[in-house]
């Protein structure tokens, strides 16, 4: 950590805002995310130059401390100081009183330069270059303030920024030489993660429009039925038999809109149904709206006074705004790019052509390799968690990242396919495809309201022809109409999507992000939940499980893997800085493994190179240091091995292993305790595969290693075929195909964006605890349907026994209707609000954190 | 009772005049974002920013200048 200078103007700072960082009760805050020293375990440092001031010292420095600032980390500082030199520091007056910012975590300096978002295929179709970005952890003014002055700070570029703080997205358009790629790189640097929005203009505006007018429709039916009301309430008062007429006629012109306009939805809806031979719960409601509609319009011309102008009404109301909520929550979901950090151009290369790589990073076409060796990392499509060596003669797909290479150091490929030809893009493809096609089955409700509508007319039949016989003709028509208007089943058709939505917000809150609300409704069939293994089961990445290596060596070990790009070498990187951040924790390790950066000096190695497949070496202190595969390894090991070398001696053994996640083990017998086969499908070897499924008894025969992404697919189709409903959970792309397949599909946290696409349910919180979190919320949506459908029938039987008795009038029916539709109402709303309280949905997060 | 000619025809009025007045602000998109609005239209103009600042630096370097 190297000591950084004060920027100019810094104690201005601190003299404006007072309080850009202080001291509060001994405790030392950071100036940027103004969190205290003690919770966060890493060294303080000050501009100034005062290096490693810990707590302890404060007293002395009190007035020393007025003057300069404090900063946490480094990500805190280097945000502070982008924000300092390109002169937005306001923003830290901005947020006092606000929210604090979180340091900004390693994942969001990714590193990339987004230069792929320059390509012509980014283009939007408008002349006007409007970009929409989602950015990630924008929360509050500050944020709002700091991102709406993009265009101050690269005028070159951008035109006018605007924020929707709520959705978190941000509008951007660009000069007409401006560059998409310099916006998101700055606004990378600040913290917040951009994510390219592909809808392309027209769907948005598509989408914008249906917005409108099914707010407009909305707003048109709430203004009709309260006008309506409003002109019921002489009726019920009792008003003169000449002044009731004038009302009835005016609510009469009213409810007409409210039918025919308002709830043209409706007719829609079942009309479209009837062609498709099914049945919704719409039609036994619209069928009481109109039944109630021309019973009232035939009063009104007869001169009674039996009117339910504001029952439909303010029903039809109702159902908008329920559908109108659900709606509006389903549209979450983020059309994102995946970006990467690109080996070859993809602007240079055409199929056919041979091309020499000879830069690390990942590729966009297909190739067969045609000169040299090279180590590639095939995860991404293939699960294989350690490099692959790749030599002439094969092929090698786009998606792979190449992280090293032969002797000669570069690789001739000849292309074979690019873009839409590759096999990446080919599985995409078909993901695409399939989404739309899948079958769905009958929704619960509407089976329930198509036996509830049944029921109703074998009841209304008897009804009036018991009153028909007994030669009461008048009796009989409207016995029999009251009945069918007072037992459609609003009230259910009002909670069915309240429950959802309360459910669905529900489940964002713990971290689901539900994209087809239909996969509750799948829940109960599931018989089979299928993991994919690296990412999803383990972390995904190379950890250390045990490093033996003298106190000596560890400079010198840091020097040496930190010019690989080896996962090996990463992982034993990030250790031994981990360790070394970590030096107010009184472990013991960190003792050991305790060093400071200025003590490695200048360069301690020479002659560094990579030996591909092999390992790593340099000269240290004139003897040669190598860190290399192990030359024998204890038969059955399935942890990965590397031996540091010195002048012929083994002087240290590391062991590393892609570490299964903590709650893995609870959330599979959770599922095997409730009847759901358990398979893992995986890319990688099989003897790591099958040693997983041993450590969490899974009955080997549904436990797969060493298949591509297509063979995936295959055994969920035969799985679905067979008649077992199947949850994929999974995190890369290798999976996306399959999860396209199965009835649900659900990717993890921190997986391919492309995945997190696909999938019906994406996990926001970090972990398997997503999976059980699912089932959970499907129980408890199955419950309060269940706890509805007994609600709503209660109040059927109940109003459909005054409506046979004669009993039931147009005043009962205002009454009892929106009675019933409140009760459930509440019921639900109290029920779910519950639910987000107790301990059960809180102990989500089981130990996911990376 | 014969206010009732009038008023019933004016109640009518206000609620198409709010029904209009509704469309037309749903059209023009006000209700897209219900947050942001409302803070930024706290925020400070940044010119008059500063010139508050220079005015302070003023204040600032006299005191300099005086001690």
């Amino acid at each position: 950590m190297s000591t950084i200078p004060l920027p100019q103007g810094g104690q201005d700072l601190i003299m404006r805002s007072n309080s850009a960082s202080s001291i509060i009760e001994g405790e030392l805050i950071c100036a940027h995310c103004r969190q205290s020293y003690g919770q966060i375990k890493s060294r303080g440092q000050t501009l100034a130059g005062a290096q490693f001031q810990t707590h302890t010292e404060t007293d002395e420095n009190q007035k020393n401390i007025k003057e300069n600032l404090w900063f946490c980390c480094m990500g805190c500082q280097t945000v502070y100081e982008l924000l300092k030199s390109s002169g937005l520091d306001r923003f830290y007056l901005l947020k006092d009183n606000g929210v604090c910012l979180r340091p900004p975590s390693q994942i969001h300096f990714n590193n990339s330069n987004y230069t792929e978002w320059d390509t012509p295929t980014n283009q939007p179709d408008t002349p006007k270059r409007e970009y929409r970005l989602y950015l990630e952890g924008v929360h509050c003014s500050a944020c709002l303030w700091l991102i709406e002055r993009i265009p101050t700070v690269l005028p070159q570029d951008v035109a006018h920024a605007q924020l929707d703080l709520g959705n978190s997205l941000l509008k951007i358009e660009l000069q007409k030489e401006g560059k998409l790629s310099r916006v998101a790189q700055l606004i990378d640097s600040w913290g917040y993660r951009p994510h390219l929005i592909e809808n392309s203009e027209q769907a948005y505006d598509l989408q914008k429009n249906e917005n409108r007018a099914r707010l407009i429709d909305l707003g048109v039916a709430g203004a009709l039925a309260s006008n309506i009301m409003l002109m019921s309430v002489p009726l019920y008062a009792g008003v003169e038999r000449e002044w009731a007429r004038l009302f009835i006629w005016i609510a009469a012109g009213l409810a007409t809109a409210s039918v025919f306009y308002s709830g043209r939805k409706f007719f829609q809806n079942v009309w479209n149904s009837l062609n498709e031979k099914s049945f919704s719960i719409d039609a036994p409601i619209l069928m009481a709206i109109v039944i109630a509609y021309f019973y009232s319009v035939f009063e009104t011309f007869r001169g009674g006074q039996d009117v339910y102008f504001d029952s439909l009404s303010s029903l039809i109301f109702l159902l908008l705004a329920s559908r109108y909520m659900l709606a509006r929550l389903r549209q979450y979901g983020l059309g994102q790019r995946e970006s990467f950090q690109l080996a070859v151009d993809p602007t240079a290369v055409q199929v056919g052509e041979v091309t020499v790589i000879h830069k690390i990073g990942r590729l966009d076409f297909d190739a067969v390799i045609r000169e040299g060796r090279a180590f590639v990392n095939t995860s991404y499509l293939t699960g294989e968690s350690l490099p692959v060596e790749v030599r002439a003669g094969d092929m090698i797909y786009a998606g792979a990242e190449i992280v090293g290479f032969g002797q000669n150091s570069n690789l001739k490929v000849e292309v074979i396919a690019t873009g839409k030809q590759t096999r990446l893009e080919k599985i995409f493809q078909e993901v695409r495809d399939k989404h739309h096609v899948r079958s769905r089955r009958e929704k619960v409700f509407d089976s329930w309201a198509r036996r509830l509508l049944m029921f109703v007319s074998v009841v209304a039949a008897v009804t009036f022809i018991y009153f028909a016989s007994q030669g009461n003709w008048d009796a009989a028509l409207r016995r029999t109409l009251a009945l069918l208007i007072v037992t459609c089943p609003c009230a259910l058709a009002l909670a069915a999507p309240l429950a959802q939505t309360l459910i669905l917000r529900l489940g964002f809150k713990k971290g689901l992000l539900i994209k087809d609300v239909d996969a509750f409704e799948e829940a109960s069939d599931i018989q089979r939940v299928v993991f994919d293994k690296t990412g999803t089961l383990t972390y995904g990445q190379m950890e250390i499980v045990e490093m033996n290596i003298p106190k000596n060596f560890i400079p010198a070990l840091h020097e040496i893997v930190s010019q690989s790009r080896h996962p090996i070498s990463r992982a034993i990187l990030a250790r031994i800085s981990e360790v070394n951040n970590n030096s107010f924790e009184n472990s013991k390790e960190s003792e050991i493994y305790k060093f400071s950066e200025q003590s490695i000096g200048p360069r301690l190695l020479e002659q560094w190179r990579e030996i591909p497949g092999v390992g790593i070496e340099a000269k240290f202190a004139g003897e040669l240091l190598s860190l290399r595969r192990p030359l024998s390894l204890k038969q059955g090991d399935v942890r990965s091995a590397v031996d540091l070398i010195y002048a012929d001696d083994t002087v240290g053994q590391i062991f590393l292993s892609d570490r299964t996640r903590s709650e893995a083990a609870q959330i599979i017998r959770d599922l095997k305790i409730n009847n759901l086969k358990i398979g893992i499908l995986s890319g990688d070897r099989n003897p790591v595969v099958r040693n997983l499924a041993k450590e969490f008894n899974i009955d080997s025969d549904d436990v797969i290693g060493e298949i591509d992404p297509e063979q995936k697919a295959k055994k969920i189709k035969e799985f679905e075929s067979s008649g077992q409903k199947t949850l994929y959970v999974g995190d890369g792309v290798n999976d996306a195909l399959a999860m396209s397949y199965s009835t649900i599909s659900l990717a993890v946290q921190g997986g391919a964006e492309s995945v997190l696409k696909t999938a019906s349910i994406a996990a926001l919180k970090p972990g398997l605890g997503s999976v059980s979190m699912f089932f959970k919320l499907a129980k408890k949506l199955r419950s309060l349907h269940r706890m509805n459908f007994i609600y709503s029938t209660f109040y059927n039987v109940i109003a459909g026994i005054l409506a046979i008795f004669g009993l039931m009038n147009p005043l009962l029916a205002a009454i009892v209707m929106p009675l019933s539709a409140l009760t459930v109402f509440v019921a639900t709303y109290y029920s779910i609000s519950k639910e987000f309280q107790t301990k059960d949905f809180n102990q989500q997060n089981v130990g996911g954190e990376v | 009772m014969n206010i009732l000619y009038f008023l019933v025809p004016a109640a009518l009025m206000l609620g198409l005049i709010f029904v209009v007045s509704f469309v037309w602000m749903v059209r023009s998109g006000q209700y897209e974002d219900l947050e942001t609005p409302a803070i930024r239209i706290l925020m400070d103009e940044e010119k008059i920013d500063l010139v508050l600042e220079n005015k302070i630096n003023e204040i600032k370097n006299k005191g300099d200048k005086q001690v």
